[in-house]
């Protein structure tokens, strides 16, 4: 009786959910055989009882049989419990799973449009693999003797990269371009980023001058940038403080690197001088409430330093003169300092250049806006004649991308190209303005000789300008087909020779005089991958 | 006039200055310091009463309002999660030996903890009882009654469970010291385990599996968590002490690293250094932990029956031994319960 009322005691302590269910069968056989027991013990005359035989024989063998059947349902009970109880734990043990799995999330295996990477839970480690292929094809229409490029098909570039984080503070990034004769380093720098208004990115990577040049070669609405670009370094080589202010309203950005010419990508430093940049860019619409208003961008950079520390020999000057060439939207070089195997007749940078870079960005849904100045002064020499020459170029980029969004970091569709879904992507059309001119003192003076010269006024033109238009499909953010038309007037830069007779003497002798380089007119097609 | 100006003006600005560094200092002084505690599963009761008094204690000394956190689970899992980064300040876990994972695992506190604080950091101990439905109607004495056929008992799983962990040793070493052979004790606990058919990952789930699912015969646990049960239940269950048990010693350790990183460091060692002084001591022994304190322990003296104890040092060879031998994978527990499987 001890074990019975144990038994009726237990069934009756609390059970949750579906293990009542099972408990409680066993309770109902538990309640059910009992009572059955006792009415066979009290009836003998019953159905249940054995014909034949007295109250006296069968009341032991009845309570030892009912004894039995009550440990029976004992171990029955016992066992309904234990299985459930084990549901109950397997239970808890998955919920545990489960959480832990969210407080603890485990490494992961990631391959999207951004690209592939590996990443530990917790987001401390990461690596990510990546890859930009944009194969060109250039046609310069109505082409002449003047154009120096030809109608091709080219890689224009196909960068694979690697970046990933580290310890959760450092981030790193290597990006190599295949897509000339030989690899070219572009990228190769980490990042460590302790709090997110103090970050310190060293290596070689895009000093923070020319807006159009800070945006991803990706994501560019023209397939080539405009000639601002002919102003501003592509990489430098140093060392950067920058962080986000306020939630990104201010970016700072402040460096110290080797100091590279403009559009120059150099992998060595030539002398102990450096570059001083920095540059800083406000976005006032990202305070909390003006999202609406869209994405303004106020940008100005800045860079000065010297290209060495004095006069450097004429000989080693000619070796790396640290001068640029300007090339056109066709990438045809249009502007070139004198050169010479004499270093006499070769200019070089001399001390100090400095650049000034004012810009903006706006976007609205799928309007887009972008225009910057860049200014260049830059020191020269040739021989022993020194000067200071100041270039500037300019640029308006006007965007409207019809089914999707467009945004400094590239025009977004807002359904990305599926047929079974009936979504086609996003088509960008964009129109440019641009021009670079180059300062008047660089081609000294025709009708002076005393003048000093740095560049051929035949050969070099003193301002390209023109205008460009773009039309590009994204099918995603991962595919784009684009095709750009883009003419380019040049101011000087070529010659026509006359002949002219000497009423006198009546010879006649050629005379040369001064002439627009022919316009070019070239048509850009491009299909990209970028993950 | 100007420089008399001056000077007044710099006096203001002076007092000025003085006046919001005081305020600012006063802001200072009254900060609020979180304590993460990581403690092991039948803890609760006991640091929720701790932390309350400790709490008032460093408000009187310091001056800060301190909030101490608690974190409670099988004690093994326990330091898993601080392996895996659980920003514990301190550990209370229920042995010595999942401390020692945390310091060789993730190095976030030095290997010689344990001598930073008095009795091996082990400010309070417990040992290994029984407890049994009302009338012991299975007859349960001892040891050798739980390993019986057709008894069921609930023990825990050493693999995951401090408490259990000290229920195996506790079985091991009585089997140890009466059969005189490491085999015959591996027979001992094969047989006890076999007669457990739910193994729970800690000791409050050992007491709910027995006393609120009505599972089993008999419930291997905590001393302390017997205590509280038959507090709970009355005359439903009956205490059993047997012949002889292990000494529980639970251990306690700052996390140094972690607590560093929270700036907690000195309010961490303060906490735990406060359980070995009277008042820690007294609230040990009235949450049924047995204080170290001899007056303390006289006092409850009615409430801990002077019973045999071994310790795990005189059996095994301590926890640096015992842990992989017994519960590493592949261990003595292992070998038996897997193969049973």
């Amino acid at each position: 009786m001890g074990d019975q009322k144990a038994k009726g005691r237990t069934l009756l302590l609390p059970l949750t959910g579906q293990k009542k269910s099972l408990t409680f069968l066993t309770a109902m056989i538990l309640v059910g055989a009992a009572p059955s027991a006792s009415a066979q013990t009290a009836d003998p005359g019953s159905a249940g009882a054995v014909p034949g035989t007295t109250q006296a024989a069968t009341a032991p063998q009845e309570t030892a049989a009912i004894a039995e059947l009550n440990a029976k349902l004992a171990e029955i009970d016992q066992t309904a419990r234990i299985a459930v109880r084990k549901a109950e734990l397997l239970e808890e043990q998955l919920a545990n799973k489960a959480k832990d799995a969210k407080e603890n999330p485990p490494a992961s295996v990631t391959a999207d449009e951004k690209g592939f990477g590996l990443k530990s839970g917790d987001g401390a480690w990461s690596l990510k693999f990546h890859a930009l292929l944009q194969a060109d094809t250039r046609w310069f229409l109505d082409d002449g003797a003047l154009s120096d490029k030809a109608d091709t098909f080219l890689i224009r570039r196909f960068r694979p990269a690697i970046d990933g984080t580290l310890f959760g503070v450092v981030d790193f990034k290597f990006v190599p371009d295949f897509a000339g004769s030989a690899a070219v380093l572009f990228d190769g720098y980490l990042d460590a980023h302790p709090v997110s208004w103090l970050r310190l990115r060293a290596g070689k990577f895009k000093s923070p001058l020319g807006l159009e040049r800070l945006q991803s070669d990706a994501d560019l609405v023209f397939i080539e940038r405009a000639l601002t670009q002919d102003l501003t370094p592509t990489r430098d080589i140093g060392a950067a403080l920058w962080g986000d202010i306020a939630g990104g309203v201010v970016n700072y950005n402040l460096g110290i690197y080797n100091g590279a010419a403009d559009t120059a990508n150099p992998d060595l430093d030539t002398n102990h001088a450096k570059d001083f940049v920095g540059r800083i860019l406000i976005q006032p619409f990202k305070l909390e409430g003006l999202s609406d208003l869209g994405a303004l961008g106020l940008h100005f950079a800045f860079s000065t330093g010297n290209r060495g520390p004095g006069t450097p020999t004429a000989a080693a000057a000619t070796a790396t003169p640290l001068l640029p060439s300007f090339r056109s939207g066709g990438l045809s070089t249009f502007f070139t300092y004198l050169s010479s195997t004499d270093p006499a007749g070769t200019v070089f940078a001399h001390l100090r250049q400095t650049r000034i870079n004012p810009g903006l960005f706006y976007y609205l849904g799928p309007f887009g806006l972008l225009g910057e100045y860049v200014r260049s002064s830059q020191e020269v020499q040739k021989g022993n004649v020194t000067a200071t020459l100041k270039h500037q170029a300019a640029h308006a980029t006007v965007s409207y991308v019809i089914g999707g969004k467009a945004g400094y970091d590239g025009a977004t569709p807002d359904s990305r190209f599926d047929l079974s879904r009936g979504t086609l992507g996003a088509l960008e059309i964009g129109v440019r303005w641009n021009y670079l001119k180059v300062d008047s003192a660089t081609f000294g003076d025709a009708a002076d000789a005393s003048v000093p010269t740095f560049a051929d006024r035949y050969k070099s033109s003193s301002k390209a300008q023109g205008w460009a238009g773009a039309l590009t499909f994204v099918p995603s953010r991962t595919v784009r087909f684009a095709v750009n038309f883009e003419q380019t007037r040049f101011t000087g830069g070529s010659s026509v020779s006359t002949p002219v007779t000497d009423p006198d003497t009546g010879t006649t002798t050629p005379k040369v005089t001064i002439a627009d380089r022919k316009t070019e007119n070239a048509l850009f097609g491009r299909a990209q991958v970028n993950f | 006039m100007k420089i008399k100006a001056y000077g007044k003006l710099s006096k203001i600005g002076v007092l000025a200055v003085l006046g919001v560094g005081g305020l600012l200092s006063g802001a200072v002084e009254a900060k609020q310091v979180t304590l993460l505690n990581v403690s092991y599963d039948p803890t609760r009761e006991l640091y929720q009463e701790y932390n309350a008094a400790f709490a008032k204690y460093w408000k009187a000394k310091s001056g800060d309002d301190l909030k101490v956190e608690q974190s409670h689970g099988g004690s093994s899992k326990q330091a898993r999660s601080v392996i895996d980064g659980l920003g514990a300040d301190v550990l209370t876990l229920a042995m010595a030996a999942d401390i020692d994972a945390v310091a060789d695992k993730s190095g976030r506190l030095p290997k010689e903890w344990q001598k930073r604080l008095p009795q091996n950091s082990s400010p309070y101990s417990s040992t290994m009882i029984f407890v049994v439905r009302k009338g012991n109607p299975k007859k349960i004495k001892d040891w050798d009654d739980v390993v019986k056929p057709g008894v069921i008992v609930v023990p825990g799983n050493p693999k995951t469970s401090g408490g259990a962990r000290w229920n195996y040793l506790a079985a091991y070493g009585y089997a140890l010291q009466k059969y005189g052979s490491d085999d015959k004790a591996k027979d001992f606990v094969a047989r006890l385990y076999k007669n457990a058919p739910i193994l729970d990952s800690g000791a409050r789930g050992i007491t709910t599996t027995f006393s609120q699912r009505g599972i089993g015969d008999v419930m291997i646990n905590w001393e302390n968590d017997a205590l509280l049960l038959k507090h709970e239940q009355g005359d439903n269950v009956e205490l059993v002490y047997p012949s002889v048990s292990i000494l529980a010693e639970t251990t306690v350790a700052v996390v140094d690293r972690n607590a560093k990183k929270h700036d907690t460091t000195e309010v961490a060692k303060a906490y735990l250094e406060y359980l070995f002084t009277d008042e820690g001591q007294e609230i040990a022994a009235k949450n049924n932990y047995r204080p170290r304190s001899e007056a303390v322990l006289k006092k409850y003296a009615s409430k801990f029956p002077a019973i045999k104890l071994f310790t795990i040092d005189q059996l095994f060879g301590g926890w640096s031994k015992a842990q992989p031998t017994h519960f590493g994978d592949g261990g003595v527990f292992d070998q038996f319960y897997v193969a049973s499987k």
